[in-house]
């Protein structure tokens, strides 16, 4: 029998391993973050109760993808008139493509984390161009930079990305000394 | 892990946004829903948890009591220390597993009063004209500007000075001891008033400061120290050591090591 102390500490690495991974690939089922955060929390309360009436649970990480999955499922068949983009969500059960979703998850998560730890201007810059599709001129005229500027903030933020955060830490170190 | 595709960062800045998915905050979600504090990773004290959800329910009752808006502010610390600003700029950091709340309204205009539960370290912005007042569920603090922490556990409250001056009594209107820098006491829930201790233990705010101080502590006291900060026990064979220096607060096997070390001696951890 586990005491309760080691149940409360094993969740708190479960979600740490897991929650960011997971809200990502609920993302790719349902398009909202707000709601994608609601059937997370909802999946852990899930995995938890199972947990406390004793339920043997080996693999949680399986568990609570199974559990956020059909989360999102219900919800879709539930919206189904609602949602405009629903062709592409005939194949929601796929398996092929859940199991690439699982996959990807976890990239994604770590590429949401790095992008929270860009420094503001860059990671600004960053998402006026890659999210909301503006052009460098665009860009520069609504910040009040050059052109140059913005195209190095840019370039500067996809080499941290791509060199993960060692590279980073290095980086800010070469600018200290 | 940063060998990432176009189509994963193109998925990724289409819904990215500053706030959501934050794996703490959520955690912290959790733990107050169920009214648990998991402190996987390092470990805070047994002692952080001690205070039951009866006590915590009946001080939360006493607050909403108290402020009849809905204005009442409540922060919690679930997994990690988390640090907040006050409005009148006070800090407060709280224990894993502590929270802490006022009315914002009669805060920010009338007295400055706080109800907690946990441990909470304050460093209060010192306003003459407006003491600030901690309500716990057995213990009442008031003081002006200082820094102290606040620490409940189920039998007992203690009260730590950093700095300052501090009226430390069961409630508003009882005896209470004045405590000055560097001075701790102690409220037993069976006492009237509290008594101080002769003896300050100076690692009763490690967690804040990050580090264990000791000075010519008897290994035994060490060990102690030890185990109830990681709820995990500490043993050694050889007991006739006294120790003296800073330890920064790490996972309890490499502290063990670093002390083990400095003694020449092997410090074992049993879970």
């Amino acid at each position: 029998m586990k005491g309760k102390e080691s149940e409360s500490q094993e969740i708190g690495n479960v979600f740490r391993y897991n929650y960011r991974p997971l809200c990502l690939y609920a993302l790719h089922y349902v398009e909202d973050v707000d709601l994608v955060e609601d059937l997370v929390d909802d999946a852990f309360e899930q995995l938890w109760i199972k947990v406390q009436e004793g339920a043997e649970i080996p693999n949680k990480r399986a568990y609570l993808y199974a559990a956020v999955r059909n989360r999102c499922l219900d919800y879709l068949r539930k919206n189904r008139l609602q949602t405009v983009s629903l062709e592409n969500k005939h194949d929601l059960v796929d398996d092929s493509k859940d199991a690439l979703y699982q996959k990807d998850s976890a990239v994604e998560a770590w590429l949401w984390t790095a992008i929270g730890e860009l420094p503001e201007k860059c990671q600004e810059i960053f998402l006026m161009n890659k999210r909301d599709g503006m052009k460098y001129d665009e860009i520069s005229d609504e910040l009040g930079l050059s052109v140059h500027t913005v195209r190095n903030q840019i370039a500067k933020a996809m080499k941290i990305l791509k060199e993960g955060p060692v590279k980073l830490y290095n980086w800010v170190l070469s600018l200290v000394a | 892990m940063s060998d990432f595709e176009d189509r994963h960062l193109e998925f990724v800045t289409r819904y990215y946004r500053k706030g959501p998915f934050d794996t703490r905050k959520a955690f912290s979600r959790f733990c107050s829903r169920h009214h648990i504090s998991a402190g996987a990773g390092r470990r805070p004290a047994p002692w952080l948890y001690t205070l039951g959800g009866i006590a915590a329910a009946v001080l939360l009752g006493i607050f909403i009591w108290k402020s009849t808006s809905d204005s009442t502010v409540t922060l919690m610390a679930g997994e990690h220390l988390m640090s907040y600003l006050l409005p009148d700029s006070s800090l407060v950091k709280l224990a894993p597993g502590s929270s802490l709340s006022f009315d914002r309204k009669s805060y920010v205009n009338e007295d400055r009063r706080v109800a907690m539960t946990g441990t909470v370290y304050f460093k209060v912005h010192e306003d003459v004209g407006r003491p600030f007042e901690i309500f716990s569920a057995h213990s009442f603090v008031r003081v002006l500007g200082t820094e102290f922490q606040v620490m409940e556990s189920m039998d007992s409250v203690q009260v730590n000075v950093v700095e300052g001056k501090v009226l430390f009594s069961r409630a508003e209107t009882a005896e209470g001891v004045m405590l000055t820098r560097g001075m701790q006491a102690s409220l037993l829930s069976v006492a009237a008033t509290p008594t101080i201790n002769e003896k300050v233990d100076r690692n009763a705010t490690a967690w804040e400061r990050g580090t264990f101080i000791f000075e010519d502590t008897p290994l035994p006291e060490v060990l102690a120290t030890l185990s109830s900060y990681y709820g995990v026990k500490f043993t050694s064979r050889k007991t006739d050591k006294h120790l003296t220096g800073e330890f920064d607060i790490e996972e309890p096997e490499l502290i063990a090591d670093l002390i083990g070390a400095a003694l020449g001696i092997r410090i074992r951890i049993r879970k």
